[in-house]
């Protein structure tokens, strides 16, 4: 059977027709149904990585077929394929992506207005997540891309906070800016590459990878001689705009604030999924769009991606110590972790990239586990400001336990999962400066600054929340409502924990999938790009 | 790149085995007590079973191994085209410093059946132990600085769990929250080392380094920086000066756990990494070295004079004394490192428990309130006094042939220098310190009549210890080193010597004794409160550091509120007004004129109406102007 990424994806579609079909008084089997749902698609998921170990390198599950052939006269033909396969790159964060939306669907019982709407838009946006992970044909990316933005737009608008209106809305402007910026480039590349097989314009996105398939007087065209707008390559403008669509996804700072008002209204499997998958998606786009189709200019900003990474990293770091709300401070350092991604991938070492990857996948399962934590406290008391407990080890142990594998995990305690992933971004970025020269080591240096502050922040705020006599704002009545972990609770927790100190101690797991992958691609993107850069400064004379 | 190792299969099994019980085991019991339910008895000794079992294994798969000095390697994982192995190396250092861990893990384990008697969390406190156990023994074993890193974390998480075991004690969670995050900074130096190593070998294994080196140039740039920032992670590992200020804080923790911890064994993984790697430092690295080992020694041994508390004073000990074995490093002696490194954990533990003992008895760490525990504890009493003169360095114990050793090395390499002259004043203050404990400890007080605790758990582990601090462990004779097992040091010393070091060390003594100044140590003296409080460098750090970085994050989250989410904000009530404007603009200007125009048609038609009387005489007139009106044109 070879079209298993074609079940992932249409697998919540029918579920949620299904849903849709279903009286609104059936309202106990909507969160069932999903979780059996997302769970089959999380075996489908390891059932395709253990199978892409098997031989780890190039794109496997291969899926193409033509999707929209229309014929537009003197344009031409607007030829759209669905193509679909994974690669080291995708495979984990594909495997990741399911898991967690298998977590968030377990974490939904607190969700109590409207079970059919809810679990019908959750398992839409979980078809639209594989999809995005899946598609490399540009069009079918971008259509998975925005499909996600509708139902995260309702679940963050109708089951969120006091100020939901106004978080989800940001949310989506947010991205809604960066994607039509993202459209305009997509489509100024379809009229610039040509299949070489028909002839003809196409969206595929390996085709646009490659600078032999450009047509010569087209913009994005490499051997152009005149392609500049306001001075610049348009290619290099090209790869800002599609930079700032997926910057904006990751976040990094400057544009980043719009994670914290999300997570701060959004429901618990919400924040789930949007730090543990939907971050990841701008990281994946970096690394699979921007670099692959513009690695020129990709080399050429290096310095200044670099620099965005290392400034997400501190300001990150800064923000979360100041903190006093536990979610806010937790979505803070979401930013400063997200930042090690960035800075790894500018690094353009394999030790950086696949630590970016293992950083990535890493981050999405500690911040499921810390968004899930924050979860289970506002749950009891409703209240989630860190001067508002003091001593909470002492009602609640077990909880606390996993608090403590979730912080040290974060702050990157070796053993741990995290740890892994910052250190080779680290080594990466470290390497550059000898390897191909693109980041100073200062940025290592400063990098690692914020590995200091994070230990600062999550150890200040475990001293003050979860240590010393008991104290609560809500006194003896909090005290009543701040039972230890549930049944359920201990569900989600326990694979969460168990993962964390998998990967730490066997990092092998996901480094054997993305290695092979990783190397062609650093290789490549560093020959392309030189020889692309070389070529566009002697024609276009920048 | 990696030398071909061979080694026979069946000694590598042999390590496997060692490394499953030794290592695996109480990683189990580590699990296990942290999640089931058990009876204090069946914790206590489990643990004890566990450890013995691991020091059984020791002898019996890794003691033939030792002398054969090789490196064992398993495949971890490999990124790009470099393997990431794990390496372990079996030789005489390692099997010396693991069999001293298994001994005062062993002798901790089994006081704190005393110590912590019914103690809350019991299970919880022998599974962080059992855990710190794991974790300093993957440290020792490991060859390969990725893996070393990996321990040299995972012992200082365990030292921060154990210093804030009573998580309800505000100064214990406190000083566990600094000491992690000091030693943070020394972990940043450690992976900044990784970082320049790894970029110039494309290896971490500290031997493939080391071959690597024999045929390359060794002046290399990496290696100055890799020195300096393997410094880093010693000085704060091992609390030396300026790193140095969470030790004495540690001593919130429980007594055991500063026994084995912040005395024995996770302070001195700085000297042990040290030993494994200073191969490759160059003598500028060495000479720094040398100044913080000194500047320590003297400082905490000064801030030590002038302490009340008894578990602070060994805490600037055990500082000062680590100095000692660095300094010692720094002048290219490292089997004396070695030998300090074990006398003197066996000593200060010994030093630590019967402290243990005392506090336990007279519910109080305040020197001046433990008088009359010579009377109630004469066996805690006794080995108290043996592990001080041990600490002094006096003949008959063990720590005479070490610190001896490297004091007579010392001198007869720079003569009396200004280093040597610091060296010998650290000595004299060293018997200061320690005769002070002493003497108040000795001193009578018959108002206290408390019945005494025996317990066969609080006896033994001092005892054995002890035993281990006196010459009998290490040589045949109390004053010449004849090694009848331990056979790393072959150093003699001179008579002469230590009979001088001996007699500075007794004016020390004497001087407490008859100058009631120093006994006292009044804290209403300037100079006695200015080293009491650690020459204030706590709260220049607090000044520094803690202050301004809370500054800027504070003023970073109003940026970031008032400024750069305001500007979003801001953006987007632009493009409300904007839109406000043009829907002003669409209602008033387009659409007015709009309506304008059908305004004006109206009006027109208005004026035109007046016109439209219906009474032909008008209509006459009307007709008979435009007739003027025309002929005047056409005129």
């Amino acid at each position: 059977m070879n079209n298993w990424l074609s079940i992932l994806i249409f697998l919540p579609i029918a579920a949620a027709l299904i849903l849709l079909l279903l009286p609104k008084r059936a309202s106990n089997v909507f969160r069932p149904v999903t979780i059996v749902i997302s769970l089959l698609q999380t075996l489908i998921a390891t059932y395709l990585y253990s199978q892409y170990l098997k031989n780890p390198q190039g794109y496997h599950f291969v899926e193409r077929a033509d999707w929209i052939n229309l014929n537009l006269g003197t344009f031409g033909r607007l030829n759209i394929d669905y193509f679909l396969a994974v690669d080291g790159l995708s495979i984990g964060l594909l495997l990741l992506s399911a898991f967690v939306m298998f977590i968030a669907a377990i974490a939904s019982n607190e969700i109590k207005k409207d079970p059919k709407a809810y679990y019908t838009l959750f398992l839409l946006l979980s078809a639209a997540i594989m999809g995005v992970f899946c598609a490399l044909d540009f069009f079918l990316f971008y259509v998975f891309y925005e499909l996600m933005l509708l139902p995260m737009y309702f679940l963050i608008g109708m089951w969120g906070g006091p100020n939901r209106e106004y978080a989800s809305i940001k949310f989506f402007l947010y991205t809604l800016f960066g994607s039509i910026f993202m459209l305009l480039v997509m489509i100024g590349l379809y009229f610039s590459v040509i299949d070489p097989v028909t002839g003809e314009h196409t969206f595929n996105m390996l085709y646009m990878m490659d600078a032999a398939n450009y047509t010569k007087d087209s913009y994005f065209s490499i051997f152009s001689t005149d392609a500049l707008l306001f001075h610049y390559p348009v290619r290099f403008l090209g790869f800002i705009v599609l930079f700032i669509a997926f910057a904006i996804k990751i976040p990094t700072i400057p544009l980043h604030t719009w994670l914290p008002d999300a997570h701060v209204e959004a429901p618990t499997p919400v924040s789930i999924i949007l730090a543990g998958v939907l971050l990841k998606i701008g990281g994946y786009g970096i690394i699979r769009i921007c670099y692959g189709i513009f690695p020129e200019a990709a080399i050429y900003f290096s310095y200044w991606i670099g620099l965005i990474g290392v400034v997400s990293i501190l300001y990150g770091a800064f923000i979360a110590l100041a903190s006093t709300d536990l979610k806010r401070m937790i979505a803070y350092s979401s930013i400063s972790h997200m930042g090690f991604v960035i800075l790894g991938i500018a690094s353009l070492t394999s030790e950086g990239v696949n630590g970016a990857i293992f950083q990535m996948i890493s981050h999405g399962v500690l911040s499921t586990m810390l968004f899930y934590l924050v979860g289970v406290i506002y749950l009891r008391v409703q209240d989630r400001e860190i001067a508002a407990f003091r001593g909470l080890a002492q009602p609640m142990p077990r909880y606390t336990l996993f608090v403590v594998i979730a912080f040290f995990a974060s702050l990157g305690l070796p053993g741990l999962s995290g740890f892994i992933g910052e250190a080779f971004t680290l080594i990466g970025a470290f390497k550059s400066a000898s390897v191909n020269a693109l980041l100073p080591r200062g940025f290592a240096i400063l990098a690692s600054v914020g590995i200091l502050i994070g230990a600062a922040y999550f150890l200040w705020t475990l001293q003050r929340m979860f240590f010393g006599a008991p104290r609560f704002k809500g006194a003896q009545e909090w005290h009543l409502k701040l039972k230890d972990l549930t049944a359920t609770e201990y569900l989600v927790l326990i694979p969460l924990a168990l993962i964390t100190i998998l990967l730490g101690i066997f990092p092998s797991l996901l480094f054997d999938a993305s290695n092979n992958t990783i190397n062609a691609w650093v290789h490549e993107t560093w020959i392309h790009g030189i020889a692309n850069l070389k070529s566009m400064q002697s024609l276009l004379k920048f | 790149m990696n030398q071909a190792i061979t080694y026979q299969v069946d000694s590598l099994l042999q390590v496997l085995d060692f490394s499953a019980i030794g290592f695996l085991l109480p990683l189990l019991f580590f699990i296990l007590f942290s999640f089931a339910r058990f009876s204090e008895k069946i914790i206590y000794w489990a643990a004890i079973v566990a450890i013995l079992a691991s020091y059984g294994s020791l002898f019996y798969f890794l003691k033939p191994l030792v002398h054969s000095h090789q490196y064992y390697i398993l495949d971890w994982f490999s990124i790009a085209q470099s393997k990431f192995q794990i390496t372990l190396l079996i030789d005489e250092t390692c099997f010396w410093v693991l069999s001293m861990i298994h001994l005062v893990t062993l002798m901790v384990i089994i006081f704190s059946g005393y110590y912590m008697k019914a103690e809350l969390r019991f299970e919880k406190y022998f599974a962080y132990i059992l855990f710190f156990f794991t974790a300093m023994f993957g440290l020792v074993l490991s060859n390969n600085l990725f893996l070393t890193y990996i321990f040299w974390e995972l012992v200082g998480f365990a030292s921060y769990a154990l210093i804030g075991f009573w998580r309800t004690k505000e100064s214990a969670i406190l000083a566990n929250k600094k000491a992690f995050i000091i030693n943070r900074i020394g972990d940043l130096g450690f992976l900044a080392a990784i970082c320049i190593l790894f970029n110039q070998f494309q290896t971490l294994n500290i031997h493939s380094i080391e071959v690597m080196l024999q045929t390359s140039p060794k002046d290399l740039p990496a290696l100055y920086f890799a020195s300096f920032a393997i410094i880093i992670a010693v000085i704060a590992k091992s609390a030396q000066f300026p790193l140095h200020v969470w030790l004495p804080d540690a001593m919130e923790g429980p007594t055991p756990v500063s026994a084995l911890i912040h005395a024995a064994t996770m302070v001195i993984a700085g000297v042990y990494l040290l030993l494994r790697i200073t191969f490759f430092f160059p003598p500028e690295a060495l000479l720094f070295l040398k100044y913080i080992a000194i500047i320590s020694m003297v400082m905490a041994s000064l801030f030590a004079i002038a302490q009340q508390d008894i578990k602070k004073i060994l805490a600037y000990s055990t500082i000062s004394q680590i100095g000692f074995m660095l300094f010692a490093i720094s002048i290219g002696n490292q089997s004396l490192a070695l030998f300090h490194l074990l006398t003197h954990a066996f000593f200060k533990a010994a030093l630590f428990l019967t402290a243990g003992v005392f506090i336990h008895e007279k519910k109080s760490q305040d020197i001046r309130n433990l008088s009359g525990v010579a009377q109630q504890q004469p066996i805690a009493f006794i080995a108290f006094s043996i592990a001080a003169a041990a600490l002094i360095g006096l003949p008959f114990t063990a720590a005479y042939f070490s610190k001896e050793a490297i004091l007579f090395a010392a001198i007869q390499q720079h003569g009396l220098d200004v280093f040597n002259t610091l060296l010998l004043f650290s000595v004299l203050l060293t018997s200061i310190y320690i005769a002070r404990i002493w003497f108040y400890l000795f001193a009578k007080n018959n108002s206290s009549n408390t019945p005494r605790t025996k317990s066969v758990a609080m006896n033994l582990p001092i005892i054995v210890l002890d035993m281990f601090s006196l010459f009998i462990a290490f040589s045949a004779s109390p004053f010449h080193l004849q090694a009848f097992w331990f056979t790393i040091v072959t150093e003699t010393i001179n008579p002469i010597f230590s009979i001088s070091i001996v007699f500075l060390s007794v004016l020390g003594i004497l001087a407490v004794k008859f100058i009631p100044a120093i006994l006292l140590m009044d804290e209403k003296n300037t100079m006695v409160y200015f080293l009491k409080n650690g020459a204030f460098i706590d709260r220049f750090y607090e000044f520094l550091f803690v202050k301004p970085i809370q500054q800027i994050a504070t003023l970073l989250k109003w940026l970031d509120k008032h400024v750069v989410d305001a500007l979003v904000n801001g953006i987007a009530k632009l493009a409300i007004v904007i839109a406000n404007c043009s829907d002003w603009f669409d209602r008033n200007i387009i659409d007015g004129l709009v309506n304008l125009i059908a305004l004006i048609a109206k009006r027109f038609g208005d004026i035109i109406r007046i016109a439209q009387t219906g009474r032909v005489q008008t209509y006459f007139l009307l007709a008979l102007m435009l007739m003027a009106m025309v002929a005047w044109f056409i005129y």
